[in-house]
């Protein structure tokens, strides 16, 4: 009996260690799954998009093309061989850091995170061994309050005067010390355009309330982020998006669990995919995704609701032990080019802070995302709100337990 | 033993007990010391004693139906466990039987089939189960053609079920058709020679003498489910969490390491009680 059960259970183990083993082994080779936005930005651009490019790159370009070339690499003698970078997927241009080699030898080699969250655990270890790192708005200032960041040293970065003062002095970096902006998008509400032919879901009643979401029942999906959810919730209640009152919260739970059972489910992995397929026909989105999803499926469209969305930024930055600091603040000034600029950008579907890359990003980009609705005036600009995180803040984690748990 | 074969009976176990000091009692221990640490607000511990986590997870929610939404979620992870494993064994145990009753080619090629799966990524095979139970999917595009009513399956607890069932059936399979294929069929005989029907013949000597795959497989398939991750999130569409969930909520978003750990910890106490009261029965069984 004992021998039997010793041999049942040894068997078992040595078939389900090689199981795991080979689990394990495909497991690593497949990414965590990222926001969608970042994670598909790589989607293979229309071959319109290249022919619409190419010509306005080289009128505008060429004549600078000598001077700027020059500088672009910064003191040569200075750079290291190699630089590290650790960024969201699908964030970078391959085509820039195999030219920033070309043009300055240096071998650029890039890692991947999924979140903000993921990336600060490692730097925060300490040895990271990353010259650059793009953190968002409120990670800049977790990084920089423990003192993970390196000042950067603005002499090697001529090109910040590109930047649009808009997207400098944020509030998680007044001074810019440690971070330049990288790429800016909004939170609204994606929405396919024949599932609402009385009229756009301008609204968050489209989302929140019971009667109108449920008319989709099954279609609608939230993002997956308890910040972003539960944000909107506060705005639709008419509450502050970053509201921590102990009441509030309670309010917006009850709006999220009413809602919940006519939603598809949260997603901020695939909900371009979604989008585009029709699986969905309105997503709480961030406009990058939006975007990705118009790119293929022209019915999309994209908006602010009247009660607001909210506004993010992606930041340049070196950490404090940063192996190779004076040429990641090359490699900042390189991104920063205007050409750079206006490529990262037609590759990412986001919106550039490069004022002087705006009139070269290509007509591609211009109608898909005039045409969709993302793009941001005035007007929409002041219904943007920023997350802001401190200690009181965790109560949002709590909520959203409490929305998933019922 | 003579001392020499005690010293080179060490040198062979040294690997093996570096790695579980390494890999599991090390950050086994770290989960138990950060549980009893201060949160830092951006991720991270502050290095002083705080019982914080453990108040949190204990401290009733008067808005929640049952003592707070924690309790809730850890009830609904042992409970979709235990369905898992009781689905799996009622599929899986005479699955194992018809395989072991083959001739060894066709034994090995469905057991063979059985581990076939493996060889792809668990992720991409959840994925797959999206594609077949989606709204437009091809479980309902079917239905659609044959002029049936489409079901809404996607995204419900139903689907997380299929889910966890479909990727846990092997290790119940496996371990099941190891005890079962040991069996030695005379007893059968002999049951029946002293007029025991199939009934008995199975209540009295089939499954007690198969109680270890049985066993064996349940804690396999149970003991993964309670932690997952993927299958409510891809298929559940992430509106219903589960243990895995949580935890990484609490290590992600909400930068509460402290508590994460306090929810690791309490699901270890939890398991390992489960093994024990397992390994009392044993006890009991053996000396009767």
């Amino acid at each position: 009996m004992k021998n039997q059960k010793f041999n049942a259970l040894f068997s078992v183990m040595a078939l389900a260690a090689i199981a795991l083993l080979l689990a394990a082994c495909g497991g690593a080779a497949t990414p965590a799954p990222a926001p969608a936005e970042k994670e598909e930005a790589a989607a293979p651009a229309p071959a319109e998009k290249e022919e619409a490019a190419a010509p306005a790159e080289k009128e505008e370009a060429a004549p600078a093309e000598e001077a700027a070339m020059s500088d672009r690499c910064g003191d040569k003698s200075k750079l290291s061989s190699e630089l590290n970078i650790f960024n969201w997927a699908d964030y970078m241009d391959p085509d820039i850091m195999a030219r920033f080699e070309e043009e300055c030898g240096v071998k650029v080699t890039e890692d991947i995170y999924s979140s903000n969250e993921e990336m600060m655990a490692k730097i925060q270890a300490g040895n990271a061994g990353y010259d650059m790192i793009v953190p968002s708005d409120y990670a800049v200032q977790i990084l920089a309050d423990g003192g993970f960041l390196a000042e950067i040293d603005k002499a090697n970065i001529p090109n910040i005067s590109n930047l649009n003062p808009d997207n400098m002095g944020m509030y998680f970096d007044p001074e810019n010390k440690y971070s330049l902006p990288f790429q800016w998008g909004t939170t609204g509400l994606a929405y396919n355009e024949t599932a609402f032919p009385d009229g756009p879901p301008d609204s968050l009643a489209y989302i929140f309330d019971p009667e109108k979401v449920c008319e989709h029942s099954g279609f609608v999906s939230m993002l997956d982020d308890e910040r972003e959810s539960i944000g909107a919730a506060m705005l639709y209640l008419g509450y502050d998006f970053n509201d921590t009152d102990p009441d509030h919260q309670a309010e917006a739970r009850d709006v999220l669990l009413k809602q919940k059972d006519c939603l598809a489910g949260y997603n901020s992995d695939n909900f371009n995919q979604t989008l585009a397929s029709e699986e969905v026909v309105l997503a709480h989105a961030w406009s990058g995704g939006a975007a990705l999803a118009r790119d293929e499926n022209e019915n999309i469209k994209y908006l602010i609701p009247k009660e607001g969305g909210s506004i993010w930024q992606d930041n340049m930055a070196i950490p404090a032990d940063a192996p190779h600091k004076y040429t990641a603040e090359v490699f900042m000034n390189y991104v920063l080019d205007p050409e750079m600029g206006a490529v990262l950008t037609n590759y990412t579907y986001y919106f550039t802070p490069n004022t002087a890359s705006e009139p070269l990003l290509d007509e591609y980009y211009h109608n898909l995302l005039k045409e969709g609705g993302m793009m941001v005036d005035d007007e929409i600009y002041k219904r943007l709100h920023w997350i802001k995180r401190d200690d009181k803040t965790i109560i949002f984690s709590d909520t959203w337990t409490a929305v998933k748990a019922q | 033993m003579t001392k020499r074969q005690i010293g080179f009976l060490g040198i062979l176990l040294s690997p093996g007990a570096l790695w579980i000091l390494l890999f599991f009692l090390i950050p086994s221990l770290l989960i138990v010391v950060y549980s009893f640490l201060d949160r830092q607000t951006g991720g991270g511990v502050l290095w002083s004693f705080s019982t914080d986590a453990y108040v949190k997870l204990f401290t009733p929610n008067p808005n929640s139906p049952i003592i707070n939404d924690f309790v809730i979620i850890f009830l609904r992870s042992f409970w979709w466990a235990l369905l898992t494993t009781i689905i799996c064994l009622i599929l899986g145990y005479p699955l194992a039987f018809f395989i072991a009753q083959q001739s060894t080619a066709v034994k090995s090629m469905l057991i063979f089939l059985v581990m076939i799966p493996f060889w792809t990524n668990f992720l991409v095979r959840t994925y797959a189960w999206k594609f077949i139970l989606n709204n437009n999917g091809l479980l309902n595009t079917l239905l659609h053609g044959l002029g049936l009513p489409r079901i809404p399956i996607i995204n419900t607890p139903t689907a997380v079920l299929i889910g966890l069932v479909y990727g846990s059936l092997p290790f119940m399979v496996l371990p099941l058709y190891a005890s079962i294929e040991k069996f030695d069929y005379t007893l059968v005989e002999a049951a029946q020679d002293l007029g025991a029907n199939y009934f008995k013949v199975f209540s009295k000597i089939f499954l007690p003498l198969t109680m270890p795959g049985v066993v064996a497989g349940s804690v396999l398939v149970f003991i993964p489910v309670v932690g997952q991750y993927v299958v409510p999130t891809i298929l559940g569409g992430g509106k219903v969490a589960m243990l895995g969930n949580i935890l990484a909520q609490q290590f992600g978003s909400a930068m509460n390491w402290p508590f994460g750990s306090a929810i690791a910890v309490i699901f270890m106490i939890l398991l390992m009680f489960g093994i024990l009261i397992y390994f009392y029965f044993e006890r009991e069984e053996e000396t009767v």
